[in-house]
Parts: C-alpha cells; sequence; structure tokens
C-alpha cells in the first residue's frame, strides 16, 4: 500500500514527539524522585538513639500498670522519650502517653494502665526523639509477649 | 475541518495517557492498582472525545443539575444556623467542616457552570452561591482561606485571563476579599486572636510520617489504601484513628501511586483544566474567572487536605465538567455574551 511522503512524514513527527515526551515526563519523575528522597533525609534527620537493655514482665495482674524498663544510648539527642504500644490479638494497638528520660545511660521506667479484659498483648517499648523540625519520631523498639489478667 | 498543532500540554498529555495506562497495568500484577489512576484517565479520556448533548436534553439536564446544587445547598443551612448559634465550625450534613467548605466550593462551580449555559437561571444562581460562599465561610476552613487568598491573587495578577474585563476581575477579587474580611472577623470574634488562623501546624508530624511512607516507594507506590495498611510500620506510635489519611490529596497519590503515577496524573489533571478553560472562550468572563478561583482554591485546599476526594466535593466539580463538556460551544439559551 502506498502511504504519501506529507502522512509518513507527520507519523514520523508524531513518534518522535511522543518519545521526546516520554524522556521529558520521565526525567521529571527522576527529578522529582531525587528531591523528594533528599528532602525525606534532611526533614525527618533525627538523632540515633539505640536500646541497650529491655525488660518487660510477662505476667500483669489485673488491674495493676502495664510497665518496662529500659535503658537508652546515644549521642545528640536532647530529649528522648519511652512510649508502651500495647496490641491485643485481633491487632488493635493502645498507647500510652510517652515519658521523657532524664538522665540517658541510666534505666529508665515506662508505665501505662489500662482498662483491658484478661488476654495475651504484645508489649512494645517505643524509643522516641526530636527530629530536626520537632517533631517526636520513634527510632528504636523492643518488644515481648505477657498475659494480662488471670 | 481546520486542524490546529497540539500545543506542548497537549502532547504532553497524550503522551500521560499512554504511560498512565502502561502504569497501572503493570502496577496492577504487584497488586499496587490505584482507583484514582483510572477516574482521571476516564475523565481525561472522556473530555478530549466530542460528544454533545441535544439543545433540549442539555436544558433538562442543566435544570435537573442546578436543582439538585441549590436543594443541597439551602438543605444545610438549619445545621449551619445551630452550628453557628453554638459557636463552633460548621459541618452541615457532613461529616468534617472542611467538607462542608469544599463541598460548597464545587456546588458553586456547578451552579455557574449551569447558569452560563442558561441565562434565565442567572438571579438565581446568585442567589444560591451567596448562599454557598456564606456556608464557606461559615465552614472555618484555614486551608480554604489560604486558597482563596491565592486563588485571588492569581485571578488579579496572571496574565493568562489579562484580556478580561477589568470590572468582572475587580468584581471577583472585591467578593473574594469580602469573604476573607468576614472570614477573618468570624474568627476574631470567635478566639480572640489570628495566630493559629493561617498555619497548621498539627500537619507537621503526619507530614513527616507520610514522607517516610513515600520514602519506601517512591516510583511505584504502595498501592491503594497504603496509609491505612502501613503508616504504624514507618511510625509505631502514630495514632491511626484520629488521622486515617495523610490530609494531602497529593501526599495521597504520592504513597499510593508513587511519583510516577502522581506526575502522570497531574499532567493529565492540569490538561483538562487547561483544555475546559480555553475551549470556554465562549464563556462569559466572569464564569471563566469564577472558575479559575474555585480551581486554585480547592487545588491549594487540596494541599492541606483529603475532603476534595470525597463524593460530596468531586461529583460536583465531574457534573459541572460534564455539563460544560456535553453541551457544546453553543448556548443553550438567551444571548451570546460579547468577548
Amino acid at each position: 500500500m502506498h502511504t504519501s511522503p506529507r502522512l509518513k512524514n507527520s507519523s514520523t513527527k508524531m513518534i518522535s514527539q511522543t518519545i521526546r515526551n516520554a524522556a521529558m515526563l520521565l526525567l521529571a519523575i527522576a527529578a522529582i524522585t531525587t528531591s523528594l528522597l533528599w528532602l525525606q533525609a534532611t526533614v525527618n534527620r533525627r538523632p540515633q538513639v539505640a536500646l541497650s537493655w529491655l525488660y518487660i514482665p510477662e505476667h500483669f495482674d489485673a488491674g495493676s500498670p502495664f510497665f518496662a524498663l529500659a535503658e537508652v544510648q546515644g549521642r545528640g539527642a536532647t530529649e528522648v522519650f519511652l512510649q508502651l504500644r500495647i496490641c491485643g490479638p485481633d491487632g488493635t494497638c493502645v498507647h500510652s502517653s510517652r515519658q521523657l528520660i532524664d538522665n540517658l545511660d541510666e534505666p529508665a521506667i515506662v508505665t501505662a494502665r489500662r482498662d483491658l479484659h484478661p488476654d495475651d498483648y504484645l508489649v512494645q517499648v517505643l524509643v522516641q526523639t526530636r527530629t530536626y523540625l520537632g517533631v517526636v519520631r520513634t527510632v528504636a523498639s523492643g518488644e515481648g509477649k505477657a498475659r494480662y489478667g488471670s | 475541518m481546520a486542524h490546529r498543532l497540539p500545543t506542548l500540554v497537549e502532547s504532553l498529555a497524550r503522551t500521560a495517557r499512554l504511560m498512565l495506562i502502561a502504569f497501572i497495568s503493570l502496577t496492577a500484577i504487584f497488586a499496587l492498582w490505584w482507583p484514582a489512576g483510572v477516574a482521571v484517565l476516564a475523565g481525561d479520556v472522556f473530555s478530549s472525545s466530542r460528544i454533545r448533548l441535544s439543545t433540549r436534553l442539555a436544558r433538562w439536564f442543566g435544570v435537573l443539575l442546578f436543582a439538585i446544587a441549590s436543594v443541597w445547598i439551602v438543605l444545610q443551612l438549619p445545621y449551619v444556623f445551630q452550628d453557628l448559634v453554638a459557636g463552633l465550625r460548621s459541618a452541615g450534613y457532613l461529616f468534617h467542616p472542611n467538607a462542608l467548605g469544599t463541598s460548597m466550593l464545587s456546588s458553586l462551580l456547578m451552579l455557574a457552570a449551569v447558569a452560563d449555559r442558561l441565562y434565565f437561571l442567572r438571579a438565581l444562581a446568585m442567589v444560591a452561591a451567596s448562599i454557598a460562599l456564606l456556608l464557606v465561610v461559615a465552614s472555618g476552613s484555614r486551608s480554604i482561606l489560604v486558597g482563596l487568598l491565592l486563588a485571588l491573587i492569581a485571578v488579579v495578577l496572571a496574565p493568562l485571563w489579562a484580556r478580561g474585563s477589568t470590572s468582572a476581575r475587580l468584581a471577583v477579587a472585591l467578593a473574594g476579599l469580602g469573604i476573607m474580611i468576614i472570614f477573618a472577623a468570624v474568627q476574631y470574634l470567635r478566639f480572640g486572636e489570628l495566630g493559629t488562623f493561617f498555619v497548621s501546624f498539627e500537619r507537621l508530624p503526619l507530614y513527616s510520617t507520610a514522607l517516610d511512607l513515600i520514602s519506601s516507594a517512591p516510583l511505584t507506590g504502595l498501592g491503594a489504601n497504603a496509609w491505612q495498611l502501613h503508616i504504624n510500620e514507618v511510625e509505631p506510635s502514630f495514632p491511626q484513628d484520629h488521622a486515617p489519611h495523610p490530609h494531602s490529596v497529593l501526599l495521597q497519590f504520592m504513597i499510593e501511586g508513587g511519583v510516577t503515577g502522581t506526575v502522570l496524573i497531574m499532567v493529565l489533571l492540569a490538561n483538562w483544566v487547561i483544555q475546559l478553560l480555553r475551549a470556554e472562550s465562549w464563556a462569559s468572563q466572569t464564569f471563566r474567572i469564577l472558575a479559575i478561583l474555585v480551581i486554585t482554591a480547592l487545588a491549594v485546599q487540596s494541599f492541606a487536605d483529603v475532603t476534595l476526594m470525597h463524593p460530596s466535593s468531586y461529583i460536583p466539580l465531574a457534573c459541572a465538567a460534564f455539563f460544560r463538556v456535553c453541551t457544546g460551544p453553543a448556548p443553550v439559551t438567551g444571548e451570546v455574551t460579547p468577548q
């Protein structure tokens, strides 16, 4: 079948235009992705703190508070918090309030009193610091299973 | 039929359409398919088609849309009045005051879109639009306020519509300024200060966490409902019940569809808006400026919230666009506005 040079020319033009546009879009995607990763690394920069050791009891009496003992180590952190996260078998979780650690490198205790029905719970200890923009974020965690109630 | 060369945005949109189809197909293999992409694609394909309603059908359809929007706006009044008496930001019939704000702006655009074609509805449209604007004020949405402020600056300064009549631009600018003065006065009388008026710092922890979530899959995103499914993996202390979404349409797109999906969708949305505004050269200047004002305010608001993704906001917008596209260039009744 004969194709007129004009049509051939216009379809070639369209293909080259599509390739050029696709390249532009890919370039934009690459640039935005790189900027976003840089932004995330910069904005969410936070002092690194680690758990040295952690103790979570295996059983809590009904009505008594949940607690955990932890020691954290880290440098450059002006504020370090501990928070308990208690998750039931159905996956729903409750949080304690954040507790500021007075002295790093000394054992600290975090507690939570919650009205829960007797069952096995996953007790997590979250170690948190502030990012350079002042947002509190979790930097380390430890966990243990505990029976609550009878 | 005379052909014209496609503009840069049009040819980019053509490529973005193809790429988005490929992206949705590829990510579907990994269950990362997301409805937003398909919805935008469908809207884009539809708006570029040449479907036209007959004059009679367009008239009935327009009257129906107009009646629905008016009833929806008026129905909010008793609840809003009740909330205002109690000194609260009002959500009307909806779940959140911000949703009332975006829904009222979208409904306002729907009214204007119909009244710009069916001239006999103009007086009624002005009454309903005024009530809708007052309800936007009653919703007390800070993001909409900032959106309106930026939109106002855009309307007054941008060269895109500089050829329009000065009086129409001035009228819209004054109306917007009036809304903001009323809004600020209400805020001041209620709280006695304007400190928390412009900036929502409570969004910072959400955005910080959202950035971490995006960076875990920046190119493809994590798929539909990713916020609910994965937020506690990046931040275990996050109170999911209190923040069930990232409070930004842009971040929601990035989390679910990655940078790839977001860029492609943004190109298609930009094309859609530009096509609609440019093809509306037969529309009155007032409608065009109003459309720019509402679209800009909603776009800015969507940086700080996701209420635009609620049916009460996007359905009126979709109906307005559908009506404009389907009724074509000729006015259904009445005189043609001189350009």
